[in-house]
Protein backbone atom coordinates (compact mmCIF):
# COMPACT_ATOMS: atom_id res chain seq x y z
CA UNK A 1 0.00 0.00 0.00
CA UNK A 2 1.34 3.70 -0.92
CA UNK A 3 1.86 6.10 1.65
CA UNK A 4 0.21 8.97 0.91
CA UNK A 5 1.83 11.20 3.52
CA UNK A 6 3.47 14.02 1.68
CA UNK A 7 7.60 14.64 2.76
CA UNK A 8 7.28 17.31 5.36
CA UNK A 9 5.14 14.97 7.17
CA UNK A 10 7.13 12.10 6.97
CA UNK A 11 10.36 13.75 8.23
CA UNK A 12 8.25 15.17 10.92
CA UNK A 13 6.63 11.77 12.40
CA UNK A 14 10.14 9.88 11.43
CA UNK A 15 11.21 11.46 15.18
CA UNK A 16 8.48 8.85 16.39
CA UNK A 17 7.99 5.89 13.76
CA UNK A 18 11.18 4.74 12.05
CA UNK A 19 9.50 3.07 9.27
CA UNK A 20 8.86 6.86 7.84
CA UNK A 21 12.19 7.41 6.93
CA UNK A 22 12.46 4.57 5.30
CA UNK A 23 9.31 5.43 2.94
CA UNK A 24 11.55 9.10 2.69
CA UNK A 25 14.36 7.26 1.31
CA UNK A 26 12.33 4.80 -1.02
CA UNK A 27 10.76 8.21 -2.69
CA UNK A 28 14.30 10.00 -3.31
CA UNK A 29 16.70 7.11 -3.44
CA UNK A 30 16.96 6.29 -7.01
CA UNK A 31 16.35 9.89 -8.12
CA UNK A 32 19.11 10.87 -5.84
CA UNK A 33 21.10 7.98 -7.10
CA UNK A 34 20.66 9.07 -10.69
CA UNK A 35 21.89 12.38 -9.99
CA UNK A 36 25.08 11.71 -7.91
CA UNK A 37 25.89 9.03 -10.89
CA UNK A 38 25.55 11.78 -13.60
CA UNK A 39 27.80 14.50 -11.96
CA UNK A 40 30.74 11.96 -10.49
CA UNK A 41 30.50 9.33 -13.78
CA UNK A 42 31.80 7.11 -10.59
CA UNK A 43 29.10 4.18 -9.89
CA UNK A 44 30.73 3.49 -6.11
CA UNK A 45 30.80 7.10 -5.70
CA UNK A 46 27.23 7.75 -6.10
CA UNK A 47 25.86 4.82 -4.05
CA UNK A 48 28.29 6.00 -1.29
CA UNK A 49 27.10 9.66 -1.80
CA UNK A 50 23.12 8.65 -1.82
CA UNK A 51 23.84 7.16 1.68
CA UNK A 52 25.76 9.55 3.10
CA UNK A 53 22.94 12.46 1.94
CA UNK A 54 20.40 10.08 3.77
CA UNK A 55 22.34 9.61 7.07
CA UNK A 56 23.10 13.65 7.06
CA UNK A 57 19.11 14.33 6.43
CA UNK A 58 18.45 11.69 9.00
CA UNK A 59 20.50 13.24 11.79
CA UNK A 60 19.39 16.85 11.24
CA UNK A 61 16.06 16.11 10.43
CA UNK A 62 15.20 17.78 13.59
CA UNK A 63 16.63 21.06 12.79
CA UNK A 64 14.27 20.49 9.31
CA UNK A 65 11.98 23.78 8.48
CA UNK A 66 9.78 24.17 5.45
CA UNK A 67 11.27 27.37 3.80
CA UNK A 68 9.11 27.05 0.90
CA UNK A 69 11.50 24.54 -0.97
CA UNK A 70 10.14 21.58 0.54
CA UNK A 71 11.53 18.45 1.61
CA UNK A 72 13.07 17.54 -1.92
CA UNK A 73 14.64 20.88 -1.69
CA UNK A 74 16.17 19.78 1.69
CA UNK A 75 17.08 17.30 0.53
CA UNK A 76 18.97 18.79 -2.57
CA UNK A 77 20.59 20.68 -0.99
CA UNK A 78 22.14 18.69 1.84
CA UNK A 79 23.04 16.29 -2.02
CA UNK A 80 25.00 19.39 -3.08
CA UNK A 81 27.14 19.90 -0.39
CA UNK A 82 28.07 16.19 -0.08
CA UNK A 83 28.97 16.57 -3.87
CA UNK A 84 30.94 19.60 -3.75
CA UNK A 85 33.05 17.90 -0.52
CA UNK A 86 33.71 15.25 -2.76
CA UNK A 87 35.26 17.23 -5.81
CA UNK A 88 36.99 19.49 -3.16
CA UNK A 89 38.30 16.45 -1.09
CA UNK A 90 38.47 13.64 -3.71
CA UNK A 91 36.14 11.11 -1.32
CA UNK A 92 33.52 10.47 0.01
CA UNK A 93 32.75 11.71 3.43
CA UNK A 94 31.52 8.78 6.10
CA UNK A 95 31.26 10.89 9.06
CA UNK A 96 27.36 10.92 9.18
CA UNK A 97 26.92 7.35 8.35
CA UNK A 98 29.47 7.00 11.13
CA UNK A 99 27.70 8.74 13.40
CA UNK A 100 24.74 7.13 12.96
CA UNK A 101 26.70 3.53 13.43
CA UNK A 102 25.44 2.48 10.16
CA UNK A 103 27.94 -0.34 8.47
CA UNK A 104 29.94 0.37 5.31
CA UNK A 105 28.02 -1.19 2.42
CA UNK A 106 29.99 -2.01 -0.93
CA UNK A 107 28.30 -1.79 -4.39
CA UNK A 108 27.79 -5.50 -5.87
CA UNK A 109 28.97 -6.03 -9.90
CA UNK A 110 24.92 -6.10 -10.70
CA UNK A 111 24.44 -2.85 -8.74
CA UNK A 112 27.09 -1.23 -10.70
CA UNK A 113 25.82 -2.25 -13.99
CA UNK A 114 22.60 -0.64 -12.92
CA UNK A 115 24.06 2.56 -11.77
CA UNK A 116 25.82 2.66 -15.16
CA UNK A 117 22.47 2.49 -17.00
CA UNK A 118 21.31 5.64 -14.91
CA UNK A 119 24.15 7.52 -16.49
CA UNK A 120 23.36 7.02 -19.50
CA UNK A 121 26.61 7.90 -21.31
CA UNK A 122 24.97 7.94 -24.58
CA UNK A 123 22.70 11.18 -23.52
CA UNK A 124 26.05 12.56 -21.75
CA UNK A 125 28.06 11.98 -24.53
CA UNK A 126 26.00 13.83 -27.00
CA UNK A 127 25.69 16.75 -24.06
CA UNK A 128 29.21 17.25 -23.87
CA UNK A 129 29.50 16.96 -27.68
CA UNK A 130 26.86 19.66 -27.79
CA UNK A 131 28.88 21.61 -24.98
CA UNK A 132 32.13 21.58 -26.75
CA UNK A 133 30.62 22.89 -29.86
CA UNK A 134 29.20 26.00 -28.20
CA UNK A 135 33.05 26.87 -26.83
CA UNK A 136 35.33 29.45 -29.02
CA UNK A 137 37.65 28.01 -31.13
CA UNK A 138 40.34 29.52 -28.80
CA UNK A 139 38.95 27.85 -25.86
CA UNK A 140 38.26 23.98 -27.92
CA UNK A 141 41.79 24.23 -29.29
CA UNK A 142 43.40 24.57 -25.50
CA UNK A 143 41.16 22.37 -23.86
CA UNK A 144 42.20 19.72 -27.07
CA UNK A 145 45.81 19.77 -26.13
CA UNK A 146 45.68 19.63 -22.09
CA UNK A 147 42.64 17.78 -21.58
CA UNK A 148 42.37 15.17 -24.30
CA UNK A 149 46.09 15.19 -25.37
CA UNK A 150 47.63 16.41 -21.82
CA UNK A 151 50.31 18.22 -22.63
CA UNK A 152 52.14 20.70 -20.62
CA UNK A 153 51.12 24.50 -20.88
CA UNK A 154 54.42 25.17 -21.94
CA UNK A 155 53.82 23.27 -24.92
CA UNK A 156 49.86 24.94 -25.17
CA UNK A 157 51.17 27.99 -25.07
CA UNK A 158 53.87 27.31 -27.83
CA UNK A 159 51.05 25.84 -29.77
CA UNK A 160 48.28 28.13 -29.69
CA UNK A 161 51.30 30.96 -29.70
CA UNK A 162 50.41 32.67 -26.90
CA UNK A 163 51.57 32.95 -23.33
CA UNK A 164 51.07 30.21 -20.65
CA UNK A 165 49.01 32.47 -18.85
CA UNK A 166 46.53 32.96 -21.37
CA UNK A 167 46.65 29.38 -22.54
CA UNK A 168 46.07 28.60 -18.34
CA UNK A 169 43.14 30.85 -18.80
CA UNK A 170 41.45 29.65 -21.80
CA UNK A 171 41.81 26.06 -20.70
CA UNK A 172 40.05 27.20 -17.50
CA UNK A 173 37.24 29.75 -19.23
CA UNK A 174 36.36 26.77 -21.71
CA UNK A 175 36.38 24.01 -18.55
CA UNK A 176 33.66 26.14 -17.04
CA UNK A 177 31.47 27.02 -19.74
CA UNK A 178 31.75 23.23 -20.45
CA UNK A 179 30.61 22.12 -16.81
CA UNK A 180 27.60 24.63 -16.40
CA UNK A 181 25.79 23.78 -20.52
CA UNK A 182 26.24 19.85 -19.06
CA UNK A 183 24.99 20.88 -16.01
CA UNK A 184 22.13 22.25 -17.83
CA UNK A 185 21.44 19.34 -19.83
CA UNK A 186 21.82 16.93 -16.81
CA UNK A 187 19.29 19.16 -15.17
CA UNK A 188 16.97 18.55 -18.57
CA UNK A 189 17.59 14.82 -18.74
CA UNK A 190 16.26 14.46 -15.06
CA UNK A 191 13.51 17.32 -15.75
CA UNK A 192 12.98 14.48 -18.82
CA UNK A 193 13.22 11.37 -16.56
CA UNK B 1 11.68 -1.23 -1.44
CA UNK B 2 10.46 -0.59 -5.12
CA UNK B 3 14.29 -0.74 -6.54
CA UNK B 4 16.37 -3.48 -8.32
CA UNK B 5 19.26 -2.03 -6.39
CA UNK B 6 20.51 -4.18 -3.47
CA UNK B 7 22.91 -1.20 -2.30
CA UNK B 8 19.80 0.63 -1.66
CA UNK B 9 17.69 -1.78 -0.21
CA UNK B 10 20.96 -2.19 2.34
CA UNK B 11 20.91 1.34 2.80
CA UNK B 12 17.15 1.85 3.38
CA UNK B 13 17.10 -1.03 5.84
CA UNK B 14 20.31 0.92 8.07
CA UNK B 15 18.46 3.98 8.01
CA UNK B 16 15.15 2.66 9.79
CA UNK B 17 17.55 0.97 11.98
CA UNK B 18 19.15 3.67 13.58
CA UNK B 19 15.73 5.31 13.35
CA UNK B 20 14.23 2.79 15.41
CA UNK B 21 17.64 2.77 17.86
CA UNK B 22 16.98 6.89 18.12
CA UNK B 23 13.51 6.38 19.21
CA UNK B 24 14.18 3.04 21.44
CA UNK B 25 16.97 5.29 23.48
CA UNK B 26 14.73 8.16 23.60
CA UNK B 27 11.92 6.35 25.25
CA UNK B 28 14.74 5.00 28.20
CA UNK B 29 15.61 7.81 28.69
CA UNK B 30 12.71 9.27 29.56
CA UNK B 31 11.15 6.61 31.22
CA UNK B 32 14.26 4.60 31.98
CA UNK B 33 15.74 3.56 35.18
CA UNK B 34 17.12 7.44 35.56
CA UNK B 35 13.77 8.17 36.25
CA UNK B 36 11.15 10.77 34.80
CA UNK B 37 12.95 14.23 33.37
CA UNK B 38 11.53 16.29 35.66
CA UNK B 39 13.62 13.96 38.36
CA UNK B 40 16.85 14.87 36.37
CA UNK B 41 16.26 18.41 35.90
CA UNK B 42 15.56 18.60 40.08
CA UNK B 43 18.18 16.99 40.79
CA UNK B 44 20.93 19.33 38.07
CA UNK B 45 18.86 21.85 40.06
CA UNK B 46 20.26 20.81 43.63
CA UNK B 47 23.26 20.12 41.65
CA UNK B 48 23.77 23.93 40.83
CA UNK B 49 22.75 25.16 44.80
CA UNK B 50 24.83 22.88 46.12
CA UNK B 51 27.92 23.92 43.73
CA UNK B 52 27.10 27.61 44.33
CA UNK B 53 27.06 26.93 47.85
CA UNK B 54 30.62 25.67 47.78
CA UNK B 55 31.66 28.00 45.51
CA UNK B 56 30.17 31.18 47.82
CA UNK B 57 31.54 29.71 50.92
CA UNK B 58 35.24 29.17 49.25
CA UNK B 59 34.78 32.57 47.96
CA UNK B 60 34.00 34.12 51.56
CA UNK B 61 36.04 31.50 54.42
CA UNK B 62 39.05 30.54 51.73
CA UNK B 63 40.46 27.39 51.94
CA UNK B 64 41.63 27.24 54.76
CA UNK B 65 39.29 26.83 58.29
CA UNK B 66 37.20 29.24 59.69
CA UNK B 67 38.16 30.63 62.67
CA UNK B 68 35.05 30.28 64.40
CA UNK B 69 36.02 26.60 64.89
CA UNK B 70 38.88 27.47 66.97
CA UNK B 71 37.89 29.19 69.78
CA UNK B 72 38.87 27.59 73.23
CA UNK B 73 36.99 26.78 75.96
CA UNK B 74 36.35 29.22 79.27
CA UNK B 75 36.37 26.78 81.22
CA UNK B 76 39.71 25.62 83.10
CA UNK B 77 41.58 28.66 81.53
CA UNK B 78 43.47 31.08 83.34
CA UNK B 79 43.29 34.49 81.78
CA UNK B 80 45.40 37.50 82.12
CA UNK B 81 45.63 40.83 80.69
CA UNK B 82 48.09 43.33 80.30
CA UNK B 83 50.45 43.10 83.21
CA UNK B 84 48.41 41.34 86.03
CA UNK B 85 48.64 38.04 84.71
CA UNK B 86 51.35 35.52 85.91
CA UNK B 87 51.37 33.45 83.19
CA UNK B 88 51.33 36.41 80.18
CA UNK B 89 53.60 38.95 81.37
CA UNK B 90 53.16 42.46 79.68
CA UNK B 91 56.07 43.44 78.15
CA UNK B 92 56.22 46.96 77.12
CA UNK B 93 59.68 47.97 75.16
CA UNK B 94 61.45 51.14 75.78
CA UNK B 95 59.01 53.78 73.17
CA UNK B 96 59.41 51.27 70.76
CA UNK B 97 56.36 51.83 68.02
CA UNK B 98 54.65 55.02 70.73
CA UNK B 99 55.85 57.67 68.86
CA UNK B 100 52.45 59.83 68.92
CA UNK B 101 52.34 62.73 66.17
CA UNK B 102 50.19 64.69 68.02
CA UNK B 103 51.08 67.35 69.84
CA UNK B 104 50.54 70.84 69.37
CA UNK B 105 53.68 71.43 67.43
CA UNK B 106 53.46 67.90 64.68
CA UNK B 107 49.81 68.29 64.04
CA UNK B 108 49.09 72.12 64.63
CA UNK B 109 48.09 74.76 62.40
CA UNK B 110 49.88 74.59 59.24
CA UNK B 111 51.61 71.77 59.87
CA UNK B 112 51.06 69.56 56.66
CA UNK B 113 52.22 65.61 57.66
CA UNK B 114 54.75 64.47 55.32
CA UNK B 115 53.82 63.06 51.65
CA UNK B 116 55.36 59.77 52.16
CA UNK B 117 53.82 60.03 55.77
CA UNK B 118 50.60 59.99 54.45
CA UNK B 119 49.67 56.02 54.03
CA UNK B 120 48.26 54.80 57.47
CA UNK B 121 47.25 51.34 57.49
CA UNK B 122 46.43 48.99 60.08
CA UNK B 123 48.06 45.41 59.94
CA UNK B 124 46.88 42.06 62.02
CA UNK B 125 47.28 39.06 61.90
CA UNK B 126 45.77 35.64 63.24
CA UNK B 127 47.19 32.64 63.16
CA UNK B 128 45.98 29.18 64.63
CA UNK B 129 49.14 27.00 65.91
CA UNK B 130 49.60 23.16 66.48
CA UNK B 131 52.19 22.55 68.61
CA UNK B 132 53.97 19.29 69.70
CA UNK B 133 52.61 17.33 72.65
CA UNK B 134 53.95 18.71 76.29
CA UNK B 135 55.57 21.82 74.33
CA UNK B 136 52.60 24.59 74.78
CA UNK B 137 54.62 26.37 78.16
CA UNK B 138 58.18 26.60 76.32
CA UNK B 139 56.19 27.56 72.99
CA UNK B 140 54.23 30.02 74.54
CA UNK B 141 57.01 31.55 76.39
CA UNK B 142 58.46 31.61 73.09
CA UNK B 143 55.86 33.38 71.57
CA UNK B 144 56.17 36.25 74.49
CA UNK B 145 59.77 36.38 73.63
CA UNK B 146 59.57 36.96 70.28
CA UNK B 147 56.80 39.93 70.48
CA UNK B 148 59.24 41.19 73.02
CA UNK B 149 62.82 41.09 70.42
CA UNK B 150 60.56 42.66 68.13
CA UNK B 151 59.75 45.95 70.12
CA UNK B 152 56.76 44.21 70.85
CA UNK B 153 54.67 43.11 74.11
CA UNK B 154 51.49 40.88 74.55
CA UNK B 155 48.78 42.90 75.32
CA UNK B 156 45.88 40.22 76.57
CA UNK B 157 46.56 36.21 76.76
CA UNK B 158 44.60 33.28 77.54
CA UNK B 159 45.70 29.90 78.71
CA UNK B 160 44.37 26.73 79.58
CA UNK B 161 46.48 23.35 80.86
CA UNK B 162 48.07 22.19 77.11
CA UNK B 163 46.22 25.27 75.10
CA UNK B 164 46.23 29.37 74.72
CA UNK B 165 45.73 32.50 73.05
CA UNK B 166 47.60 35.32 73.07
CA UNK B 167 47.32 38.80 71.30
CA UNK B 168 50.85 40.46 70.52
CA UNK B 169 51.59 43.95 69.86
CA UNK B 170 54.80 45.20 67.74
CA UNK B 171 55.91 47.72 66.10
CA UNK B 172 54.03 47.87 62.45
CA UNK B 173 57.70 47.78 60.99
CA UNK B 174 58.13 44.17 61.96
CA UNK B 175 55.05 42.57 61.90
CA UNK B 176 55.73 40.32 59.28
CA UNK B 177 59.12 38.93 60.69
CA UNK B 178 57.54 38.54 64.01
CA UNK B 179 54.57 36.70 62.18
CA UNK B 180 57.02 34.77 60.22
CA UNK B 181 58.79 33.87 63.89
CA UNK B 182 55.37 32.87 65.41
CA UNK B 183 54.73 30.65 62.18
CA UNK B 184 57.75 28.32 62.87
CA UNK B 185 56.47 27.75 66.60
CA UNK B 186 54.02 25.33 65.40
CA UNK B 187 52.02 24.19 62.30
CA UNK B 188 49.45 26.68 60.71
CA UNK B 189 45.57 25.42 60.48
CA UNK B 190 44.62 28.98 60.27
CA UNK B 191 46.52 31.94 58.83
CA UNK B 192 44.34 35.30 58.36
CA UNK B 193 45.94 38.54 57.56
CA UNK B 194 44.39 41.86 57.06
CA UNK B 195 45.56 45.82 56.33
CA UNK B 196 42.99 48.28 57.32
CA UNK B 197 43.50 51.47 55.26
CA UNK B 198 42.89 54.21 57.76
CA UNK B 199 44.40 57.24 55.36
CA UNK B 200 41.37 59.17 54.52
CA UNK B 201 40.18 59.07 58.53
CA UNK B 202 43.19 60.13 59.65
CA UNK B 203 43.55 62.64 57.28
CA UNK B 204 40.03 64.15 57.56
CA UNK B 205 40.61 63.62 61.41
CA UNK B 206 43.86 65.59 61.08
CA UNK B 207 41.71 68.57 59.13
CA UNK B 208 39.28 69.07 61.65
CA UNK B 209 41.72 69.48 64.23
CA UNK B 210 43.54 71.99 62.07
CA UNK B 211 40.42 73.78 61.70
CA UNK B 212 39.65 74.00 65.58
CA UNK B 213 42.93 74.88 66.49
CA UNK B 214 42.29 78.05 64.27
CA UNK B 215 39.05 78.87 65.59
CA UNK B 216 40.99 78.46 69.27
CA UNK B 217 43.38 81.44 68.00
CA UNK B 218 40.48 83.49 66.56
CA UNK B 219 38.98 83.09 69.82
CA UNK B 220 41.59 83.58 72.10
CA UNK B 221 42.26 86.75 70.33
CA UNK B 222 38.54 87.85 70.74
CA UNK B 223 39.08 87.11 74.29
CA UNK B 224 42.12 89.70 74.76
CA UNK B 225 39.61 92.15 73.24
CA UNK B 226 36.50 91.26 75.49
CA UNK B 227 35.73 94.98 76.98
CA UNK B 228 32.51 93.55 79.38
CA UNK B 229 31.68 90.45 81.56
CA UNK B 230 29.63 89.13 79.50
CA UNK B 231 31.39 89.08 76.13
CA UNK B 232 34.33 87.62 78.40
CA UNK B 233 31.84 84.39 79.19
CA UNK B 234 30.37 84.32 76.07
CA UNK B 235 33.74 84.02 74.17
CA UNK B 236 35.21 81.54 77.25
CA UNK B 237 32.53 79.36 76.59
CA UNK B 238 32.73 79.03 72.95
CA UNK B 239 36.81 78.06 73.67
CA UNK B 240 35.96 75.38 76.39
CA UNK B 241 34.02 73.90 73.70
CA UNK B 242 36.75 74.53 71.25
CA UNK B 243 39.08 73.07 73.39
CA UNK B 244 36.99 69.93 74.12
CA UNK B 245 36.51 69.01 70.75
CA UNK B 246 40.34 69.71 70.00
CA UNK B 247 41.23 67.33 73.03
CA UNK B 248 38.48 64.61 71.21
CA UNK B 249 40.01 64.73 68.12
CA UNK B 250 43.96 64.54 69.08
CA UNK B 251 42.34 61.70 71.68
CA UNK B 252 40.93 59.94 67.94
CA UNK B 253 44.41 60.55 66.27
CA UNK B 254 46.18 59.23 69.13
CA UNK B 255 44.40 56.45 68.80
CA UNK B 256 44.28 55.81 65.09
CA UNK B 257 48.09 56.25 65.43
CA UNK B 258 48.94 53.63 68.05
CA UNK B 259 46.74 50.92 65.68
CA UNK B 260 48.37 52.37 62.71
CA UNK B 261 52.26 52.21 64.58
CA UNK B 262 51.61 48.80 66.38
CA UNK B 263 50.26 46.17 64.63
CA UNK B 264 48.50 43.00 66.32
CA UNK B 265 48.72 39.57 66.07
CA UNK B 266 46.44 36.91 67.81
CA UNK B 267 48.11 33.68 68.20
CA UNK B 268 46.14 30.68 69.16
CA UNK B 269 48.29 27.63 70.24
CA UNK B 270 47.32 24.42 71.15
CA UNK B 271 49.06 21.14 71.45
CA UNK B 272 48.43 17.87 69.50
CA UNK B 273 45.37 16.31 70.31
CA UNK B 274 43.76 18.91 72.23
CA UNK B 275 40.84 19.06 71.02
CA UNK B 276 38.92 22.37 69.48
CA UNK B 277 36.55 23.24 71.56
CA UNK B 278 33.47 25.41 70.38
CA UNK B 279 32.20 28.16 72.93
CA UNK B 280 29.39 26.76 75.22
CA UNK B 281 29.29 29.76 77.13
CA UNK B 282 26.14 30.53 75.26
CA UNK B 283 24.62 27.66 73.94
CA UNK B 284 21.21 28.74 75.34
CA UNK B 285 17.80 28.57 73.05
CA UNK B 286 17.24 31.48 72.53
CA UNK B 287 21.16 31.89 71.08
CA UNK B 288 20.70 28.49 69.15
CA UNK B 289 17.70 30.20 67.53
CA UNK B 290 19.92 32.98 66.55
CA UNK B 291 22.72 30.63 65.75
CA UNK B 292 20.50 28.56 63.17
CA UNK B 293 19.06 32.28 61.94
CA UNK B 294 22.33 33.35 61.45
CA UNK B 295 23.50 29.89 59.80
CA UNK B 296 20.50 30.13 57.33
CA UNK B 297 21.32 33.56 56.13
CA UNK B 298 24.89 32.38 56.17
CA UNK B 299 23.84 29.38 53.98
CA UNK B 300 21.71 32.04 51.52
CA UNK B 301 24.34 34.54 51.49
CA UNK B 302 27.16 31.44 50.29
CA UNK B 303 24.85 30.53 47.44
CA UNK B 304 24.03 34.09 46.20
CA UNK B 305 27.88 34.79 46.31
CA UNK B 306 28.52 31.46 44.51
CA UNK B 307 25.81 32.38 41.91
CA UNK B 308 27.66 35.49 41.28
CA UNK B 309 30.79 33.48 40.71
CA UNK B 310 28.97 30.49 38.44
CA UNK B 311 26.91 32.83 36.12
CA UNK B 312 29.51 33.94 33.98
CA UNK B 313 31.22 31.12 34.04
CA UNK B 314 28.14 29.22 32.79
CA UNK B 315 27.79 32.16 30.43
CA UNK B 316 31.29 31.86 28.58
CA UNK B 317 30.47 28.00 29.15
CA UNK B 318 27.26 28.43 27.11
CA UNK B 319 28.76 30.55 24.80
CA UNK B 320 31.79 27.92 23.71
CA UNK B 321 28.99 25.06 23.54
CA UNK B 322 26.86 27.38 20.99
CA UNK B 323 30.17 27.99 18.84
CA UNK B 324 31.62 24.97 19.42
CA UNK B 325 27.92 22.91 18.21
CA UNK B 326 27.70 25.69 15.16
CA UNK B 327 31.21 24.34 13.90
CA UNK B 328 30.55 21.02 14.21
CA UNK B 329 27.10 21.39 12.99
CA UNK B 330 28.51 23.18 9.92
CA UNK B 331 31.17 20.40 9.36
CA UNK B 332 28.92 17.49 9.55
CA UNK B 333 26.86 19.45 7.13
Amino acid sequence: MVDQRDDVELIVRSRDEPEAFGVLFERHAETLLAYFARRTLDPEAAAELVAETFAQAFASRRRFRDRGLGATGWLYGIARHQLSRFFRNGTVDMRARRRLGMPERYVSTQDYERIEELIDFERIGRAIAQAFALLSEEQRDALTLRVIEGRPYQEVAEALRCTEETARARVSRGLKRLATTIDRTDMEIERGS
Amino acid sequence: MDTDIRYLELVRKDLVDAATDEVVRRRQRSHGPRGPRWHRLVAVAAAAVVSAGLVGWFATNGLVGDEAGEAFSASGETGATGATGEQAPTLVPGGAGHNSTLDDESAGLGQEPPIDNLSRVIRSGRLSLVIPADSFEDRFAQAVELASANGGFVETSVTRRRAGTLTVRVPAANFDETLAGLRALGDVTVQRISGQDVTAEYVDLQARLRIEKSRREVLLRLMDQAVSIEQTIRVQNALDDTQLRIEQLQGNIRLLDDRVSLATVEVSLREEGVEVVQDVESASLPNAFERSVAGFVGVIAAVVIGIGYLIPLALIGLVVWFVVSRVRRRHSA
